[in-house]
């Protein structure tokens, strides 16, 4: 191999390198691109979920779901098609809450099959079965994941909180908050 | 000077080069020559049930088609001549239907019906379908449900079967709920007596551990045999049977590969970078047909050998399959000597005389 020729394959050799390590580069920056609007998008979702007072006036309209005769209650729905990890949280706040406060709290199950939050995640507490078709208010809401509305004997919503999967510190807060509204009454 | 500098640079990069083709050189000849490969008999397949699309699941029962279909009706029940005899469930969260279209990893004779297992992750439900009274009423009917204890949580709704009424063998994955192990491993549970029990399987793990490369290593397809005596597991990234025998709960570890290899890269999983080996498998009394791929993973349609071999590991006999059909996965009819092969790419079910 002559000299020239073999200067053409090292400079062909070189060129491939670069062109590899450009490859690699770009897909870095991508990756830090999209890294970026990951984060900014939990930091946004972080700030819009708090909880929020019910600003539209909806009922508790299905016949199943009991409403309280005297003082507000604390209605939770769970299906059980729901996040796992939301029902294991939302479940470990509601036997603190039931320890409490039984007298102000029901929970349905949006399933068939009954042992399903003893079994599973080691419901304390007790609970009714529903259709996991059913609607529940006039909001027409398809649960999913774990849902509370605070009601009042008229079962009107007046809190409503939406468990959420990357966010524990939401139904933390929440429950804190409303063991504290309960022992106030 | 300048010429010495230039064959250095030279040398240094094809070394480089030859650095990477002689380790893939190296392992394509173990693979070839611990799979003692010799000329495959090629396969050619004719197309059935062509009116059939968003095909799911297609599972086979004496002359019955089972076939479980992503449309509104889940279940569709044909007989060997196609004529279509009945559908049921639909996909909804109202009783007697799924929200999601399901597997199903068994089915057989038992309690006047056919009955068809399918397990529920969500709620840790196995369902027993009565086949006949589902068909009569156009939704599922349960001959028995099945509550598995929490312990479970790591079933494998594709890898269970019915050893009796109350009695379920399977696999299960623990990395990502943590309640025995931490590892994949077989199970036996008894609802009668709420017991189960567990046996080991090979386990592979990967570095930097990471959750779902983790889990994606361990990878494996299963079936239990027609007797109900045996289970076999194949393995994806190696060239590994596992064989249960489910009396004793002893297993059988057979490799088709001097390589022992446990550990993997992480990186190497996430990018596909690993040779994919038993992609599906399917056994009688005698014998395991594994879908063996032999290359890496690829989005295109790709060939793949049907490997047979007995229940020791010993390579019967092996058939090649075109890259047309595309196979994703399979099962035999034994007795009629023939091979249905179902293809997700062309949504497609294909008949290969053995």
């Amino acid at each position: 191999m002559s000299r020239k020729e073999l200067s053409i394959v090292v400079i062909f050799l070189v060129g491939l390198n670069l062109f590899l390590a450009y490859s690699n580069y770009s897909k870095k920056t991508q990756l830090e691109a999209y890294l970026v609007t990951e984060q900014t998008e939990v930091l946004t979702s972080n700030l819009n979920s708090h909880e929020k007072t019910s600003l539209s006036t909806n009922y508790i309209t299905n016949n199943q779901i009991k409403l309280p005769k005297k003082g507000p209650k604390l209605v939770v729905f769970i299906d059980e098609g729901g996040c796992q990890y939301c029902i294991e949280k939302e479940v470990k706040l509601l036997n603190q809450l039931h320890e409490i406060h039984d007298e102000h709290l029901d929970v349905y199950l949006l399933s068939n099959n009954y042992s399903l939050l003893k079994r599973l995640y080691n419901a304390k507490f007790d609970y009714k079965l529903l259709d996991r078709d059913i609607l529940v208010s006039d909001a027409e809401i398809i649960i999913h994941n774990p849902v509370s509305f605070l009601i009042d004997n008229s079962g009107l919503i007046q809190v409503e909180h939406f468990a959420e999967k990357d966010n524990p510190s939401k139904s933390e807060t929440f429950y804190t908050k409303m063991e504290s509204f309960f022992h106030s009454l | 000077m300048i010429y010495k500098f230039l064959i250095f640079i030279f040398l240094a990069l094809i070394l480089g080069i030859s650095q990477i083709a002689s380790s893939d050189y190296l392992f394509n000849n173990i693979n070839k020559a611990t799979l003692k490969n010799k000329e495959p008999k090629e396969l050619k397949g004719t197309r059935i049930f062509k009116e059939e699309i968003a095909l799911f699941d297609v599972n086979k029962i004496d002359s019955l088609f089972i076939f479980t279909v992503e449309q509104d009706t889940i279940f569709k029940v044909f007989d060997k001549d196609e004529e279509h005899l009945g559908s049921f469930s639909r996909v909804g969260r109202g009783p007697g239907e799924l929200e999601l279209v399901t597997y199903v990893p068994d089915l057989r004779w038992g309690n006047g019906s056919v009955e068809l297992l399918i397990f529920n992750q969500q709620t840790l439900v196995a369902t027993t379908i009565d086949l006949m009274q589902s068909i009569k009423e156009e939704k599922i009917v349960p001959s028995k449900e099945t509550e598995f204890p929490k312990e479970l949580r790591g079933a494998m709704p594709t890898d269970m079967y019915m050893l009796s009424d109350n009695n379920f063998i399977g696999t299960y994955d623990d990395r990502f709920y943590k309640q025995l192990d931490n590892k994949r491993g077989g199970f036996i549970y008894n609802s009668e007596t709420e017991n189960f029990e567990l046996f080991e399987l090979k386990n592979y793990t990967v570095v930097p551990n990471q959750l779902l490369p983790s889990i994606n290593i361990n990878a494996r397809s299963s079936k239990i045999s027609p007797d109900r005596t045996k289970i076999a597991l194949a393995h994806l990234y190696a060239p590994v049977l596992e064989v249960v025998d489910i009396a004793t709960k002893k297993v059988k570890t057979i490799y088709h590969t001097d390589e022992r290899k446990t550990q993997y890269r992480s990186e190497d999983l996430i990018d596909d970078n690993l040779i994919e080996y038993y992609d599906f498998i399917d056994v009688t009394n005698d014998k395991i047909y594994v879908l063996y791929r032999g290359e890496k993973y690829s989005e295109k349609s790709r060939d793949c050998i049907i490997k047979v071999f007995d229940w020791e590991g010993r390579l019967l006999n092996e058939y090649s399959i075109s890259k047309k059909y595309d196979l994703s996965k399979f099962f035999t009819d034994e007795k009629n000597k023939i091979l249905y092969g179902q293809s997700y790419t062309k949504d497609a079910l294909y008949k290969f005389k053995l």
